[in-house]
């Protein structure tokens, strides 16, 4: 059944066509849980080797599978305006962290706690304005998963913390995974002239 | 039955609506392309729903107005077919909004 969207709604849903794939939480599970992981090695390969696998497969999959599915499109300049402001909170976020790290690990701050609990609200808050902006109620769970994660970390510590964030990156990586199988379910690479009608069509 | 002059050439406005922005299928497809700059026709396919041979019908439609350009380009060897507004388009859909708008506050309550 066809449903004419507003000019607003027409918005929302071109971006939120974006995390059809799954290979968003894939990604950030993928991060989540060899963040985890390597809390437990001091292998400066590993970080090197997780972050790129992941920044690869999500790139590779966006190429290979989401493209010849979803198709191609150049936004407006009120979208574009949109995902500028994620940037621009993002961009805030990683500053803010390099700041508060500085102050802590300067002995500024007065509390280690204190930092870790604006690193909590911080990136919990970040992935939630994304959230809206991006009109992606996913990101609003692992924001908080994320952010609970993070301060188990702080305040309970090793080992703890780091299973809070395996089972995060875990959850965030499952999800990814079944929402990408669905994704290839419900989007095969269209043929053209492919013959399946869909009800009512035909009238309009 | 007295036509328009005779009523002082006053047309009701559902009588000036754009029927070809009016059909559902196109409202659709235009509202999508009023949002982006540009979209290739699988993007277009998978926002509204459509197969593939109704929203290449809906286009030729659109296209025929002048309301959209249909560019076709090929990206290594693989064709694509980008979609826009163009400027009557565009300004088309803003004024079909405002007559619908005008339209439904004088209906009745």
């Amino acid at each position: 059944m066809l449903s004419n969207p507003s000019v607003k709604e027409a918005g929302r849903k071109v971006l939120h066509l974006a995390f059809q794939d799954g290979l968003f939480d894939i990604f950030e599970g993928w991060l989540m849980l060899f963040g985890g992981i390597r809390s437990l090695t001091d292998n400066p390969w590993f970080s090197l080797v997780a972050f790129g696998g992941a920044f690869l497969l999500y790139v590779v999959g966006k190429l290979l599978i989401t493209a010849p599915r979803l198709g191609r499109v150049k936004l407006g300049p009120v979208l574009r305006a949109r995902i500028g402001v994620v940037r621009l909170i993002i961009a805030i976020a990683v500053l803010g962290t390099i700041f508060f790290l500085a102050l802590s690990l300067s002995g500024q701050l007065s509390s280690a706690r204190v930092a870790g609990a604006l690193m909590v609200l911080g990136t919990t808050a970040v992935f939630w304005l994304i959230a809206y902006v991006w009109a992606c109620n996913r990101l609003y769970v692992y924001g908080l998963l994320i952010g609970l994660s993070m301060a188990l970390h702080e305040t309970v510590g090793r080992p703890i913390g780091i299973i809070a964030q395996c089972v995060a990156g875990g959850i965030a990586l499952l999800v990814g995974l079944v929402v990408l199988v669905r994704f290839l379910r419900d989007y095969p690479i269209p043929v053209e002239g492919s013959p399946t009608e869909e009800a009512g069509d035909a009238k309009l | 039955m007295p036509n328009s002059e005779e009523r002082g050439g006053e047309l009701h406005p559902l009588a000036e609506i754009d029927q070809v922005i009016h059909a559902p299928a196109r409202l659709m497809v235009v509202t999508y392309l009023y949002v982006v700059e540009s979209a290739d026709f699988i993007f277009l396919m998978r926002l509204t729903g459509l197969t593939w041979g109704n929203l290449s019908s809906h286009l030729s439609k659109l296209e025929e107005e002048g309301y959209i350009e249909i560019q076709k380009e090929f990206v290594g060897k693989k064709p694509h077919t980008m979609i826009r507004l163009t400027d009557k388009g565009r300004e088309a859909f803003r004024a079909y909004k405002r007559r619908m708008q005008q339209v439904l506050g004088e209906l009745p309550e």
